[in-house]
């Protein structure tokens, strides 16, 4: 079921008038509701991959329970092996087997009917990346004693399954979300109010300019030789735009949906295109996968080593790569990962001026903000090829054809009206960006009618725009 | 829940279901061929002899009613061989005197991909011809014509109630008679601006995946109306030579090497092969470079009606 489907516009306040007619006071009835709405949600899909989700969960779980219960080092070391093993050997399974075997065939020149290495025909479960994280990050978290294991399988369901954020995140923390399924939560107005202004917010961003930004993108990337340079930078940077909107459009309704049920969410962005320095960017861009590669890669690899650059470097690489890796078993990804990280060594690099060790951070800070943001752009925008093209060699030409400036004869028929929606979009956001989203003021500011007019107005506009429906771009990760 | 939250939900979204309610009504009342061949299906279900079927090419090659024969074309922008099959698994057994289908096979039919659930247009399948396209169950959502394709038809809605605007006019067999509009009129159907067009639609991309695909389900088709011994007519569409030149010469071949294969396992199969024909079919007969403007569709209209006529 996806958010921008007629379906969610039912499935949802169906399960939010069940939920809150059971009552804050049956606590358990509440969270069983919750998990037979999410599991109905993500069954929809496929309902064989239930099976996968449930096996995890109770691996963790058990894995959690086991870790705490263990008075030896080695038996604690032991189940956290159960639980990442686990976890990771599925994601390898149904998301890197393919690509692992296919590249290590080409490299040998292997024929695959020959040796018994093959290509399994499997689909990848929908959200699998995003909940496996969810659940590895549980059981190190009780390994490293920051949180205590619960010992209600109900609410450890919930935590996993909860069906806004099941499929593409926000990737939460045990620490943030399951407490929330432990305590009461009671009906809060202003609470639920904001959640609806976020889901229209996050369905304004998919439908009306996610989705149409896709349009030009798509119709340049399928054909690029057909471009000239202007014009595929202009696909590339609408792609940034369009990625953008397709994804915090999804964490928006995610985050407004579960407020609806009384549960916070992480923020997972913050204006990604004001960022000063690509280092600034990733603070700002999927802010929980950032925050968990951070915790769960970099800092295990510099916490016991002396924090000198090179070490530094070196975490900062593994984690960028990973998280290349992470968004697809591609080169493009894998390209995308190393780039980014390639840029933020560039901008730590410590040189002595004057006596004084400063790094070109410290510079972009300095820099007046529009060249700055200017410049992350530039650089975020070509990193965007890698994750647009669907080769490498397509990925390549681009970079060429762009750098090699040949004119673009029809790059005015690329320029629709539909281009506007970026400078709104911005607008909106920038002058609103100590908010957690733009409508968030409006009550201060407007009466009810004037409020709903605006709203009236965002809700027409997304019916006008609303297409055929179309998937969330990190569905597939 | 707090009962005062539940009133003004339900108080703000009586306008937008009020709203929506007004477009779709608004939207059904457009003119629409679907609903002319949905009247006469109705009335003259048991006369037709002959069914058309394909995209916007063929939709816009015949006039059904410069064919002797009694004819109905369900012809329609984007249809593909898989909403065709559908149409006719369910609208074939109700024509009782039908005795051809005329069926579309374009340069890069085989290397497209079908429909699918998800086609805008499958509503409209359901509401004008009862046809379920959707290959599963029906939902509430399925009967929506409005919000499937917004943009075209808020367009629609502009241009026939606010700016009056369209000119299009549709005889009694749902042929639109001046459609002449386009990006050659614009240029006075100068072949000199019209070399210099770059962008036009058409798929150069290779994939033999939809090539398999496709091939069986074209097949499952020839086999359905051999089975119901139907006469199976399958026309080329004419292109202007520059859309003739810009063809993927792969996609070229596998499309003939299917369609001589259905020739050998079908011989009865009647070819209306029109593609290439660039001396019957000038500029002046096309809308743009893939599209046939009236003149060109009485020219190709005529070349099916002899066809037809041999056969009978």
């Amino acid at each position: 079921m996806l958010f921008n489907s007629f379906s969610y516009g039912l499935f949802l306040p169906i399960v939010l008038l069940l939920y809150w007619l059971i009552g804050y006071k049956r606590l358990k009835l509440q969270n069983l509701l919750l998990l037979v709405a999410s599991y109905f949600f993500y069954g929809l899909w496929d309902w064989r991959f239930l099976f996968l989700i449930i096996a995890s969960s109770i691996i963790d779980f058990i894995s959690g329970i086991e870790i705490a219960k263990s008075d030896s080092q080695l038996k604690k070391r032991v189940f956290l092996s159960i639980s990442i093993f686990w976890n990771l050997g599925v994601l390898f399974i149904f998301k890197y087997y393919n690509f692992f075997i296919s590249e290590f065939l080409t490299l040998f020149h292997l024929d695959t009917n020959t040796y018994s290495f093959s290509t399994l025909q499997i689909i990848l479960p929908i959200g699998l990346s995003f909940y496996t994280f969810q659940t590895m990050s549980y059981s190190i978290d009780v390994y490293r004693n920051k949180i205590k294991p619960t010992s209600n399988l109900l609410n450890f369901l919930c935590f996993v399954g909860f069906f806004p954020q099941l499929v593409a995140g926000p990737i939460e923390r045990a620490s943030n979300l399951l407490p929330q399924f432990n305590k009461e939560r009671s009906f809060n107005i202003a609470e639920s109010k904001d959640g609806l202004r976020l889901i229209l917010w996050g369905l304004f961003k998919k439908i009306v300019v996610a989705d149409n930004l896709a349009i030009v993108v798509n119709t340049i990337y399928s054909n690029p030789e057909d471009y000239g340079s202007l014009s595929l930078f202009y696909a590339s940077a609408l792609f940034f735009f369009q990625i953008y909107c397709d994804f915090s459009g999804y964490s928006d309704i995610a985050i407004g949906s579960a407020r609806l049920f009384g549960i916070k969410l992480s923020k997972n962005f913050n204006i990604p295109y004001l960022s000063r320095s690509v280092a600034e960017f990733w603070q700002r861009w999927h802010i929980t996968l950032t925050k968990w590669f951070t915790d769960y890669v970099y800092g295990s690899i510099i916490k016991k080593r002396d924090r000198n650059y090179f070490i530094k470097a070196f975490a900062l690489f593994t984690s960028m790569l990973l998280i290349g890796l992470w968004h697809g078993a591609k080169w493009t990804f894998i390209i995308f990962g190393v780039y980014q990280a390639i840029i933020i060594t560039f901008e730590r690099i410590p040189f002595n001026i004057k006596g004084k060790k400063v790094t070109v951070s410290h510079y972009l800070t300095k820099m007046p903000f529009v060249f700055a943001v200017i410049y992350s752009f530039l650089l975020i925008t070509t990193s965007c090829i890698f994750f647009r093209a669907e080769t490498l060699e397509s990925s390549f030409f681009i970079i060429q054809k762009i750098a090699s400036l040949i004119p673009s004869d029809n790059f005015s028929l690329l320029i629709g009206m539909k281009i506007i929606v970026i400078p709104i979009l911005v607008l909106l956001e920038v002058l609103t960006r100590k908010k957690n989203h733009p409508f968030e003021s409006l009550e201060k500011i407007f009466n009810r009618p004037l409020r709903w007019l605006i709203y009236y107005i965002f809700i027409i506009a997304i019916i006008r725009y609303a297409g055929p429906t179309e998937q969330f771009i990190y569905f597939q990760f | 829940m707090n009962r005062k939250f539940i009133t003004y939900c339900i108080l703000f979204f009586i306008p937008i279901l009020i709203g929506y309610y007004l477009i779709e009504t608004v939207t059904l009342n457009l003119p629409s061929r679907f609903k002319i061949n949905q009247s006469l299906i109705k009335n003259n279900k048991d006369s037709f002899e002959t069914l058309i079927l394909g995209s916007s090419q063929m939709k816009d090659a015949v006039n059904p009613e410069w064919l002797d024969s009694p004819t109905i074309s369900l012809a329609s922008s984007s249809q593909h061989h898989d909403s065709d099959f559908k149409l006719m698994k369910t609208l074939v057994p109700t024509f009782k005197n039908l005795k051809t289908v005329v069926l579309e096979v374009s340069y890069s039919h085989f290397e497209l991909p079908h429909n699918g659930s998800n086609f805008w247009k499958n509503p409209l399948y359901l509401k004008y011809y009862n046809v379920n396209a959707f290959n599963r169950s029906i939902r509430l959502n399925d009967r929506l014509i409005y919000l499937k394709n917004p943009s075209l038809y808020s367009k629609l809605i502009l241009s026939n109630y606010l700016l009056k605007s369209n000119k299009d006019s549709l005889n009694k067999k749902a042929f639109y008679i001046n459609n002449y509009e386009g990006v050659f009129s614009r240029v006075n159907y100068n072949e000199a601006k019209i070399s210099t067009i770059s962008l036009f639609k058409i798929n150069t991309i290779e994939d033999l995946r939809i090539y398999k695909t496709n091939k069986e389900l074209f097949f499952e088709i020839l086999e359905y109306l051999d089975d119901k011994n139907i006469q199976v007519i399958i026309c080329t569409v004419p292109m202007y030579k520059e859309y003739l030149h810009k063809r993927n010469p792969s996609i070229l071949l596998r499309r003939d090497s299917v369609l001589s294969m259905a020739n050998k396992k079908y011989p009865s199969i009647e070819f209306v092969e029109k593609e290439e024909d660039t001396i019957n079919f000038e500029v002046h007969d096309f809308i743009n470079h893939n599209h046939l403007n009236p003149d060109g569709a009485k020219k190709f209209t005529e070349s099916l009606n002899t066809i037809l006529n041999q056969n009978e």
